[in-house]
């Protein structure tokens, strides 16, 4: 198992470690409840150091990335950052990735741990025909997450420009504690907040401030996991996967068929053509979220059946019209902010509506569950 | 961490045991909430179902995992905690009390595969966390 940079220092103060993504991290330093509210409530710090670290630079740097993501970044001024989905010639999904515009040479670009290798191989093999360079800073940098409803007055005297006065997917290059930061205001809990990347050297003394003087709790995985997940937020190798397009695992909105700045050296971009033709036939899935109406927690992997039992349409195994299973949990847990047993599910389209009736198969037996509106919780501070 | 009580016996999938008379009380440790962390669902078995030595009776659910509680014996359940299932938290707060999961009638209750106090202190050690 690899090691994080500040290993030790998580060692020392986690009360559980386990392996995510090849890394020994911490699962939670005091207990996931806990961790979950304080970070609703005020703020917390997550070490996301397992996350890779691109650096997209050369002439055709714009082009390149227009050619190997599903979204579009023409429009993006300087600072400015876009979430993407990045896919397979057969629209299959790859990763879901951060690209932060420096200007139309030089991009930074954030991507999952567990697929930084799988990335980067992809990436350097597609960059062959353009004049550009995919460097991995993954090793070079540590990667912090400020999140909370208090976390930009906590950082704010410390800080030459503070967050705070990001807007929402804006980026800058600043300072904190005389150590050169790159902030971006973004993160993965749906509270305000930001992602900063340091230095390995500025590393400690970055992280000690932070979980010393301005106060930040550390907060563990398995807390990042029920915020990201109460916020539907997607994590790849469960609502994303290289077997499923993006326009039936949720990020429809990440995928623009009809961008064609850029692209006219290249031709279209990686797994258009696929695109198009799942969106000519129409999408069979759709990835909804689902609150359980009677006992139980659903889990990833769980059979979504449906409708309920009790409808007269229900019947175990034959699901649907067609004999087809009505789909899985990609996610669940017990939600710590609403009290209320929820998952994201995949299912297929026709179960997909708000307020549909289905059920969860929670060892062997159905507990009924309905299709709710996302995400299942939202604080309006998140994009202010 | 709770020291386990003398008077109970222990499984290596960390449940305990109270035999009292033919009726055993069966919970799980103050090691074992500790590692599930806190315990937000049980599912508990019905009254009046027999049940096998090794079975999987319960089932404690923490915000990431699930886990299942084992029956030591062959018998019949007769009581089950029945508050759990509006404070599950309880398994975390008094494991060795409050928190207690199920009882069962046992049939030829064998206390020879379970481990006294010493040993389970020092099972969970060398265990490791």
């Amino acid at each position: 198992m690899k090691k994080l940079p500040l290993h030790d220092w998580h060692q020392a103060h986690a009360a559980n470690m386990a392996e995510f993504a090849g890394y020994a991290m911490a699962m939670y330093y005091s207990k996931p409840i806990a961790e979950h509210h304080k970070v609703r409530r005020e703020a917390g710090v997550f070490d996301i150091s397992h996350m890779g670290q691109f650096l997209v630079d050369g002439q055709q740097a714009e082009a390149f990335l227009q050619y190997a993501l599903t979204n579009d970044l023409s429009g993006m001024g300087e600072g400015q950052a876009r979430y993407s989905a990045m896919c397979r010639r057969d629209g299959g999904v790859l990763d879901d990735v951060i690209v932060y515009r420096y200007g139309a040479t030089r991009y930074r670009m954030i991507v999952n741990g567990a697929t930084r290798e799988k990335d980067l191989a992809w990436l350097r093999q597609l960059a062959q025909p353009f004049s550009v360079t995919v460097e991995d800073l993954s090793a070079d940098y540590c990667l912090f997450a400020l999140q909370g409803p208090q976390a930009f007055a906590m950082l704010a005297p410390h800080f030459a420009q503070p967050p705070g006065t990001l807007r929402y997917y804006h980026f800058a290059q600043t300072k904190a504690m005389g150590r050169p930061v790159f902030v971006a205001r973004t993160g993965y809990t749906g509270e305000p907040g930001c992602e900063i990347a340091v230095a390995l050297d500025d590393a400690p003394a970055i992280w000690d401030a932070l979980t010393g003087q301005m106060g930040f709790a550390p907060i563990g995985l398995a807390a990042r996991d029920t915020l990201r997940l109460e916020a539907c937020m997607s994590l790849y190798g469960h609502e994303l996967r290289e077997e499923w397009n993006p326009l039936e695992s949720g990020l429809a909105w990440a995928v623009k068929l009809d961008k064609t700045e850029m692209l006219a050296a290249s031709g279209d971009f990686v797994g258009k053509e696929a695109l198009k033709a799942v969106k000519a036939r129409g999408t069979s899935h759709a990835s909804v979220a689902l609150e359980l109406r009677g006992r139980g927690i659903p889990r990833a992997g769980y059979p979504v059946l449906g409708p309920a039992e009790g409808d007269p349409r229900w019947e175990r195994g034959k699901e649907t019209a067609g004999g087809e299973p009505a789909g899985i949990c990609t996610s669940g847990t017990l939600s710590p902010t609403t009290g209320k047993a929820i998952a994201l599910a995949r299912v297929r389209r026709e179960m997909a509506k708000v307020g549909t009736a289905l059920a969860v198969e929670i060892r062997g037996k159905p507990v009924a569950a309905e299709v709710v509106a996302k995400p299942f919780y939202k604080n309006p501070a998140l994009r202010a | 961490m709770g020291t386990p009580p003398e008077n109970l016996r222990y499984s290596e999938d960390h449940e305990w045991v109270r035999l009292e008379g033919d009726i055993a009380t069966i919970g799980i440790t103050d090691y074992a909430q500790e590692q599930l962390t806190d315990i937000v669902f049980v599912e508990l078995p019905d009254v009046g179902s027999n049940v096998n030595a090794g079975d999987g009776v319960a089932v404690l659910e923490s915000v990431k995992s699930v886990a299942d509680v084992y029956c030591p014996f062959n018998g019949e359940i007769t009581e089950v905690n029945e508050s759990l299932e509006s404070h599950p938290e309880k398994v975390n707060e008094d494991a060795f009390g409050e928190g207690w999961i199920f009882k069962i009638k046992a049939r030829e209750p064998n206390l020879s595969k379970l481990m006294d106090a010493a040993a389970y202190v020092k099972f969970t050690e060398e265990a490791g966390d």
